[in-house]
């Protein structure tokens, strides 16, 4: 689950949930200019991905911006 | 800050040739409300209308109530800060008011363009619905109003409410000069300080997410509407208007807010059973955690920093504002004040929670029942002699799939309740019971 | 005067007077009478209810006799056609309990109302709360007689079919419904003296009790990512431009699935997003902020994950009960299943 208010997703029993950006840009963020924004987007589906091949004993929340190598700054 | 509000009882009003009330009726000159009215050339046309407690009656349909109230003396304008009006801090002096009367504001106008919002209230003054909306009990002159079509959203709904607030202006100048009948005394004097500190935590949503403008028409403190961090008002100031304007349900109009039960009710026990610290309202509707948990965190502790020892919490419910509402409860709860939670439910159909998020700290709730005015088995409602507003509506299929987009309904047939009955500050017995 | 009911009443072997654990394997057995405990319930129903038989089981004959159990008490029931059946109370029995809550329940099925009572950390309750009537008790039999007091009377309102009010007025376990109703006082009155009483440390009820969430057991990863099918869903609302499936911007009641299998990307201008929750011109602008197809090719071409799932499934979530999602998320997993979908994306706004 890839989601921007995470908490809900946490506590309601998602087991892999992915933090996305704002409600109404989830997978990215228009205000990074296109080129970033799309970087941001694959960070957080890459992310996801990654999350899915992870083994997780509870709900667990997986931040895009702590597990990418290349940390992308929203302005 | 000491607050004295005189209330003139209003049984019925007339159109007549001049203002003035005796004896409980209010007589209206018509042509000079609406000659203040099209004072403002944005108007594109505007009438009266009055609608009284039992007739078969719809008022089609209702964005806002607002009831008549006049600074006598002390600081500021009552419903401050909107579109000029003045932003003077208000709660003192005296204020005198119509107790029983409303404005509705009627106008075809929605809130925004950006779409997911639209207006569906409406006030029938007999039946069913009637008997579950305070405001069918009330004498409501309605201020129906349109603004010239070629505005843009935000202009006409800044010229439809400064509309509604001028016919309110014009009919409480009635009693401006007037010796009341009643004078209650608002003044949070000293008390024992053995008593606990409560303070009210009053959530409202701003509209700036959903219209991706901070100048979106809603409920608005001092008239502003956008997402802000927590205000701290004194409940006089909310007397005086400090927070009005309507959001989406006939519970969060501009009348319920000055006639708070819980607010009134908080005042009345205060010095006796407990102290009242003051009113913090929470603007939700943020759209990312951090922001949510920011300003939960925040309001909790400024309820800390108050000395509040317990608090109410309130709001006028939506979807993932629940988010932060919730946290503040846990927020409170955790910095060791106590909190009572007065809400809405959501449907429990199929055993669900119906509670957006579970909170273990969210341990003493008061619920008003079921938003969902279709859960209330109402059926549709009968249909009425007389519309005050627009004689037909196309149908929102937004939220109830049985109605085909675009399909028009004659308003004063028998029609679907809203599709949300929301009671946001208890001023009714209904509820919802574990079966 | 109402007539008088006739009761069914079931009790295991030790409540029965025969005997404790040795006579546990006791078969099922039908005596005319009120019977051990059940003479002390006759007594609570008084004159409204007589007790016309005792069905008596062994617990453990119960338990592992199951289905000759289940049908001797169902056989004895039908003869019997009481008016209504009483089962323990059984406190904090584990199988006694087990064994009182399907007796109500094969009561249930046969169209007579029943009832029992037990702890409400029995094992019992936990299983049968949502089917069953349980009055709780304390977690002693000591107390026998408080617990009976309520449990006859509830007993007697079943058994004269009078409607059953809510839980807290009639004194039984709420069973996870909820329905519209009006108390004494106004919400406004209700939350302040509920403040009240707890800042002085006074009892009070919420209205809404805590509900824990579900624990839902984790999947456990994907071992091979680079060969897996991944699928998208969300519940964004994203609909073909000029929404012609006519999807609802809320409350969902279907969802819908659309071929992805050609597309590289999702263009603005051929999609949009149609929800009343959220504003929604930026993924009109980018729909794949909400179905993220265009990054997800990327990473298929780049062998990330094995292939995208030629369908993608779209809902709008905002204002749907939780019924419904539930309904709605297991026919959309029973379809991924199928596809043998290994992994699924869930976007939401």
């Amino acid at each position: 689950m890839i989601s921007a208010i995470y908490d809900l997703a946490l506590t309601t029993g998602a087991s892999r949930v992915v933090r996305g950006c704002r409600i109404e840009h989830v997978c990215g963020n228009p205000d990074l200019g296109p080129e970033k924004d799309h970087e941001y987007g694959l960070t957080i589906l890459r992310t996801a991905l990654g999350a899915l091949t992870t083994a997780v004993t509870g709900p667990t929340l997986f931040d895009p911006m702590e597990s990418s190598a290349e940390v992308v700054h929203a302005s | 800050m000491r607050l004295e509000v005189g209330s003139f009882p209003v049984r019925d009003a007339c159109f007549g040739t001049r203002m003035g009330w005796v004896d409980g009726v209010l007589e209206i000159d018509r042509e000079a409300v609406l000659a203040a009215v099209r004072q403002d050339p944005l108007v594109s046309t505007v009438e009266l209308e009055i609608a009284r407690p039992g007739e078969s009656v719809r008022i089609w349909p209702v964005r806002d109530v607002v009831e008549p109230r006049v600074k006598v003396n002390g600081p500021g304008v009552v419903y401050p800060g909107w579109f000029g009006r003045s932003i003077e801090t208000v709660g003192r002096g005296r204020t005198h008011r119509l107790a029983g009367l409303g404005v509705p504001e009627v106008s075809s106008v929605n809130w925004h363009d950006a779409g997911g919002d639209f207006v569906d209230q409406y006030l029938d003054m007999s039946g069913p619905w009637a008997d579950l909306i305070p405001q069918s009990a009330l004498v409501n002159v309605c201020c129906v109003v349109e603004p010239e079509p070629a505005l843009a959203v935000q202009t006409k709904n800044e010229v439809v409410h400064r509309a509604t607030l001028t016919v309110a202006d014009q009919l409480a100048a009635a009693v401006r000069d007037l010796t009341p009948p009643d004078v209650e005394v608002f003044e949070l004097a000293p008390a024992a300080a053995s008593l606990p500190g409560v303070v009210y935590v009053q959530c409202v949503h701003s509209p700036q997410a959903m219209s991706h403008s901070e100048h979106t028409f809603c409920t608005g403190t001092y008239g502003l509407t956008r997402l802000a961090p927590p205000w701290l008002l004194h409940p006089n100031e909310i007397l005086d208007g400090a927070l009005s304007g309507p959001y989406r349900t006939m519970f969060a109009t501009s009348w319920t807010v000055v006639n708070n039960p819980v607010l009134l009710e908080l005042y009345r026990r205060h010095g006796r059973s407990l102290r009242f610290l003051g009113v913090i309202v929470f603007r939700t509707e943020w759209t990312t955690q951090d922001e949510k948990d920011l300003m939960a965190g925040q309001a909790g502790k400024l309820a800390a920093m108050l000395g509040a020892h317990g608090a109410v919490v309130t709001w006028d419910a939506g979807g993932n504002e629940f988010i932060e509402v919730v946290h503040t409860v846990r927020a409170c709860e955790r910095l060791g004040i106590k909190t009572v939670f007065l809400t809405s439910e959501d449907s429990a159909e199929g055993g669900a929670p119906s509670m957006l998020k579970p909170v273990p700290e969210a341990d003493a709730i008061v619920t008003t029942g079921f938003f969902n005015a279709s859960l209330l088995e109402l059926g549709r409602l009968p249909p009425v002699e007389r519309v005050i507003g627009y004689r037909s509506k196309s149908a929102g299929d937004a939220v109830d799939a049985t109605i085909a987009a675009g399909e028009e309904v004659a308003t004063a047939g028998a029609i679907a309740p809203p599709w949300r009955y929301d009671d946001h500050y208890g001023f009714n017995r209904l509820s919802a019971f574990a079966y | 005067m109402e007539s008088e009911l006739r009761a069914v009443h079931y009790v295991n072997q030790f409540f029965a007077g025969i005997g404790g654990e040795a006579a546990a394997g006791t078969p099922v057995q039908v005596r005319r009478e009120p019977v051990g405990a059940g003479r002390a319930l006759a007594a609570a129903l008084g004159a409204h209810a007589r007790i016309v038989a005792t069905v008596i089981a062994g617990d453990n004959y119960f338990s592992d006799e199951r289905e000759q159990a289940r049908a001797a008490v169902r056989d004895a029931l039908r003869e019997l056609a009481p008016d209504v059946v009483i089962a323990g109370p059984a406190f904090e029995a584990g199988r006694y309990g087990i064994a009182c809550a399907e007796v109500c329940r094969i009561a249930g099925a046969e169209g007579i109302p029943a009832v029992t009572a037990m702890h409400p950390g029995a094992p019992g309750v936990l299983m049968y709360r949502r089917e069953v009537l349980i009055v709780p008790t304390s977690a002693s039999a000591a107390d026998m007689p408080a617990a009976l007091g309520p449990l006859a009377r509830l007993a007697v309102k079943l058994g004269r079919r009078e409607p059953l009010g809510p839980a807290e007025v009639e004194g039984y376990l709420p069973r996870g419904y909820r329905k519209s109703g009006e108390r004494a006082e106004p919400g406004y009155k209700r939350a302040l003296d509920m403040l009240e009483a707890k800042l002085a440390g006074r009892p009070y009820a919420s209205e809404v009790p805590y509900v824990a969430p579900e624990v839902v057991p984790s999947a456990p990863p994907l071992r091979d990512l680079a060969d897996a099918q991944i699928a998208l869903v969300t519940t964004g609302g994203l609909v073909p431009k000029g929404n012609p499936d006519g999807q609802t911007s809320g409350n969902a009641k279907r969802y819908f699935r659309y071929p992805i299998a050609q597309l590289e990307t999702l263009r603005p201008g051929e999609w949009e997003a149609y929800h009343v929750g959220y504003f929604t011109h930026l993924v009109d602008r980018n729909p794949n902020y909400v179905l993220p197809l265009g990054y997800m090719r990327e990473l298929e071409k780049a062998g990330v994950i094995g292939a995208l799932h030629p369908w993608a499934y779209t809902l709008p979530g905002v204002s749907t009960p939780v019924a419904a999602a539930r309904r709605l998320g297991e026919d959309i997993a029973a379809q991924l299943r199928d596809g043998q979908v290994g992994g699924c994306l869930l976007v939401s706004t």
